[in-house]
């Protein structure tokens, strides 16, 4: 479809808003092709400086732009003062490359990277003018398709959704255009549409599924599978890396070159949703990752290298990798960094080599302050371990370091909440004897308290999430401690957890109550200063929906779950078993370091676990 | 061990799109094309080591660069007309580089005072955009300092002049204002008290849409030019600024042909 660019209309509104680089593209290393014959439109729901660093966005444009005859453009959510311009013009959410309608395009992709993006998809569809609901689409719509980490549990998103990609979508893609493009060219009806998307393996059409008396969501067709298996990519190793990443103009979170060095980990830790979706770990090798990195610097003129994955220090080359990068980029000014380090992992060597010339960043999970929670949450991580870590890290020069907890964990106890700020004491102190007696000014660490939301495909998704008021008082424990200064303790906001939860938790029945908490003025939920919990309680009240019940339903082991006919690979038995470990302390080890745990990832997936090094540890 | 430095001196454009970064932005977007074009450059000492680079006197969002400036550290010497060659192959949209020169390291900076920056400012009715002298919504508060008032003086040049009247009511409008001596800014929270007679060298109406200023850097910084005409042209011109372009940087006055 073909439609000229807004861009003279948007222009004159740049004067009034904030941060006018966020709508300019032109960035280094952006594509654009003004024809084309099939568009898809790329929308991370927040704004440009959060949504460019992701890196499925990133890989899926440059997929798409590569296929022929087809070109992806990218969409954020433009900032609340740029939102109340374009309305105010009568003007739609725009592409960046293009800066055309998006409601223009063929195909809207749309990630789902946290469960508080759920209003900003309300909002980004309201102004590109589509309508909300997928049922209420028509021929001249864009298909509108979901993926990403919420689409392990899709049904709260599901009203918005003509389909749903559930894992990894490297291949998937090509395969979902084909098919449409292919529909395109027939003039079919679009209910053929959904069949033949749903045909595709990993493609989850909810049109297709309605629930049966005990509420399982059904296929309407005997043709179409019960359940739906995320795709996996079994040659991620040998899957070439980002070749020409765009280079911001505007500073983005994460305003760097990231090199995805594996994918999945399998350490089990029991909250994690990760840990179980992206399974089973596959590394790429220490000579492709040098070399991405190095390419990757030439061609984008970054000054940060990050080596990203969920477990950077696991890789079985992480040394090897660290060793030779430092020595490339020698005298560049360049720092290699790791977004997390596993503690465990982290010796004296790896102090020397992470950040190179620079010392940035350097943030460690303990996730929970005893070793009876540690246990119970399988981060088999000790006390021991961070300290070791901390000093190491000083001694090396850092000077700052995060570090992460949660509260609100299954089988928590208030010393457990207690033991966050005794263990966060202990490693001040550390870092202070690791550091010359007159540097010890400069010793700061930031202690970052998360609220435990139970996540669908975990072992924890049975469990509950703890009452607010309960939350409230345990984040007053932490509240009251004492603290030296150089410590800098802060909590996520209770009530935003609660609607995390909700979301997290929910099914079908949730697509009105995120409509409704958008009308009532809901958006940029993730934003601190921008959420407000009055939205949700007055939506709630009019979907009849008790928020609280949704959020702290402990469900039966044989439960039907609102997420039951999705899967990531991991038998229902093995998240079980996890969880009734967890209830009697029992810790479970990493079948990437030993032998098979028994997840079931392997036998029901395409896809082995590769280690670039033979083997770890 | 001493090292020998080199310190090129690029000069390039900030248009098209470009011109809606920041300072911040364009500093950044200018050491990644140093670093794609591979000059040898010196990096700094410490723990957060970075480029050795220096910037001219930041250009404001919106306002398009003809003649702006930065100096690279080298650590060997590189022909200019190659260095020129690497960075325009590396230049990101809205950036064009057109001449590297090297600079005795110990000439005076970039960033030096009493800098004449001239703009030139295109003017448009203000019913065909915004952004216009009277909503330059980035801009913070102005007010021209009490006393002999240009407001009620300026009856005449209010509405829609035709031909070359307008050209008059403007320069009319730009002079009345400097004859008031001082501008008070508020941005951010912060008042700023300009001295015209010291920040405006020269204000004229080159026709009836383009507005020539130079202006003066001082302690405080420079004036935004959209503020100066803001507050000589608001409530009495029905114009917008179209687009502002700094045409260049000196650190001697400009003088007419």
């Amino acid at each position: 479809m073909s439609t000229t660019s807004l861009w003279d209309r948007i222009e004159p509104l740049l004067a009034g808003v904030e941060q006018p680089s966020r709508y300019i593209n032109h960035e280094y290393n952006a594509r654009h092709s003004a024809d084309c014959a099939y568009r898809v439109a790329l929308l991370y729901p927040d704004t440009y400086e959060v949504g460019q660093p992701n890196q499925a966005i990133a890989i899926l444009y440059q997929l798409i732009n590569d296929l022929e005859g087809c070109c992806a453009e990218r969409v954020f959510l433009p900032w609340v003062d740029m939102i109340a311009a374009l309305r105010q013009q009568g003007l739609p959410l725009f592409t960046l490359e293009g800066c055309r309608p998006v409601g223009d395009c063929d195909l809207l992709g749309i990630t789902l990277p946290h469960e508080l993006a759920a209003s900003n998809i309300s909002e980004a569809l309201d102004l590109a003018g589509i309508p909300l609901l997928a049922a209420q689409r028509g021929a001249g719509d864009p298909l509108v398709i979901g993926g990403g980490p919420c689409a392990y549990n899709p049904e709260p998103f599901s009203v918005f959704f003509d389909a749903f990609a559930i894992g990894e979508g490297e291949e998937l893609i090509s395969e979902i255009i084909a098919v449409h493009r292919g529909w395109l060219s027939e003039g079919q009806p679009r209910e053929e549409l959904l069949l033949r998307l749903a045909a595709i393996p990993g493609v989850y059409v909810p049109a297709l599924y309605s629930p049966d008396s005990n509420g399982a969501l059904c296929p309407i067709r005997a043709d179409l599978p019960a359940q739906i298996s995320k795709r996996v990519l079994a040659d991620f190793a040998d899957f070439p890396s980002i070749a020409a990443p765009i280079v911001p103009f505007a500073e983005a979170t994460h305003d760097r070159l990231n090199i995805e060095i594996l994918r999945g980990c399998s350490r089990g830790c029991r909250f994690c949703q990760a840990g179980m979706t992206y399974r089973p770990v596959r590394e790429r090798s220490a000579d492709s990752i040098v070399a991405a990195a190095v390419q990757g610097l030439r061609c984008s003129g970054y000054d940060e290298v990050a080596l990203t994955s969920l477990s950077s220090t696991d890789h079985s080359q992480i040394e090897q990798i660290l060793r030779r990068l430092n020595a490339q980029l020698h005298g560049q000014a360049v720092s290699v960094s790791m977004p997390s380090q596993r503690l465990d992992a982290f010796g004296v060597a790896m102090a020397q080599l992470v950040a190179g010339e620079k010392k940035a960043g350097l943030t460690f999970a303990p996730e929970a302050g005893s070793q009876r929670l540690r246990d119970i949450i399988n981060k088999n991580v000790t006390e021991d371990d961070l300290l070791q870590a901390v000093a190491q890290a000083f001694t090396a020069g850092w000077r700052r370091c995060k570090l992460y907890f949660m509260i609100g964990l299954p089988g928590e106890r208030d010393e457990d909440v207690e033991a966050i700020v005794d263990l966060a004491n202990k490693a001040f102190a550390a870092a202070h004897q690791a550091v010359p007696e007159a540097q010890r000014g400069q010793v700061r660490m930031s202690v970052s308290v998360a609220v435990f939301i139970p996540k669908a495909q975990t072992p924890f998704q049975w469990a509950g999430q703890l009452p607010l008021s309960e939350i409230e008082r345990r984040v007053g424990l932490l509240r009251a401690a004492v603290l030296p200064r150089g410590i800098n303790l802060n909590w996520h906001d209770p009530a935003a957890s609660l609607i995390e939860a909700v979301l997290s938790r929910g099914g079908r029945e949730l697509g009105p109550l995120i409509i409704e908490a958008w009308r009532n003025g809901a958006r940029f939920d993730a934003w601190s200063e921008q959420f407000s919990l009055e939205p949700w309680l007055a939506a709630a009240r009019q979907c009849g929906i008790d928020l609280d019940a949704c959020a702290q339903r402990e469900y039966p082991l044989d439960a039907v779950l609102p997420w039951s006919h999705i899967s990531c690979g991991v038998d229902a038995g093995y998240l079980q078993a996890e969880y009734l470990q967890a209830r009697s302390q029992q810790t479970t080890a990493d079948c990437s370091f030993g032998s098979c745990t028994g997840c079931g990832v392997c036998n029901n997936l395409a896809a082995r676990i590769e280690l670039a090094g033979g083997q770890r540890g | 061990m001493a090292e020998s430095l080199f310190r090129l001196r690029v000069c390039y454009r900030r248009g098209d799109r470009a011109r809606w970064l920041s300072h911040l932005e364009t500093s950044r977007a200018n050491e990644r094309m140093v670093r794609r074009a591979a000059l040898p450059f010196a990096i700094t000492q410490g723990f957060s080591a970075h480029m050795r680079l220096a910037f001219g006197p930041a250009l404001a969002v919106g306002t398009a660069g003809e003649q702006e400036r930065f100096d690279v550290l080298l650590r060997e010497y590189v022909d200019v007309d190659s260095a020129l060659a690497a960075l325009k192959a590396n230049a990101p949209s809205g950036f064009e580089p057109y001449h590297c020169e090297y600079v005795d390291l110990h000439v005076k900076g970039l960033q030096a005072t009493h800098i004449h920056e001239q703009y030139l400012i295109e003017l448009q009715p203000a019913a065909e955009g915004s952004g216009g002298v009277a909503s330059a919504a980035d801009a913070g508060g102005v007010e021209a300092a009490a006393g002999s008032g240009p407001h009620a003086a300026c009856e005449s040049a209010s509405g829609e002049a035709p031909g070359n009247q307008r050209q008059a009511s403007i320069q009319a409008a730009l002079e009345q204002l400097l004859q008031v001596g001082t501008l008070t800014v508020q941005r951010k929270g912060r008042q700023k008290v300009y001295d015209l007679k010291q920040a405006v060298q020269w204000a004229e109406a080159l026709d009836d849409d383009t507005i020539m200023l130079v202006l003066v850097s001082g302690e405080q910084g420079s004036i935004r030019p959209e503020l100066l005409l803001r507050e000589a042209l608001a409530d009495r011109l029905e114009v917008a600024v179209r687009k502002v372009t700094r045409i260049r940087l000196s650190d001697q006055p400009w003088e007419p042909q």
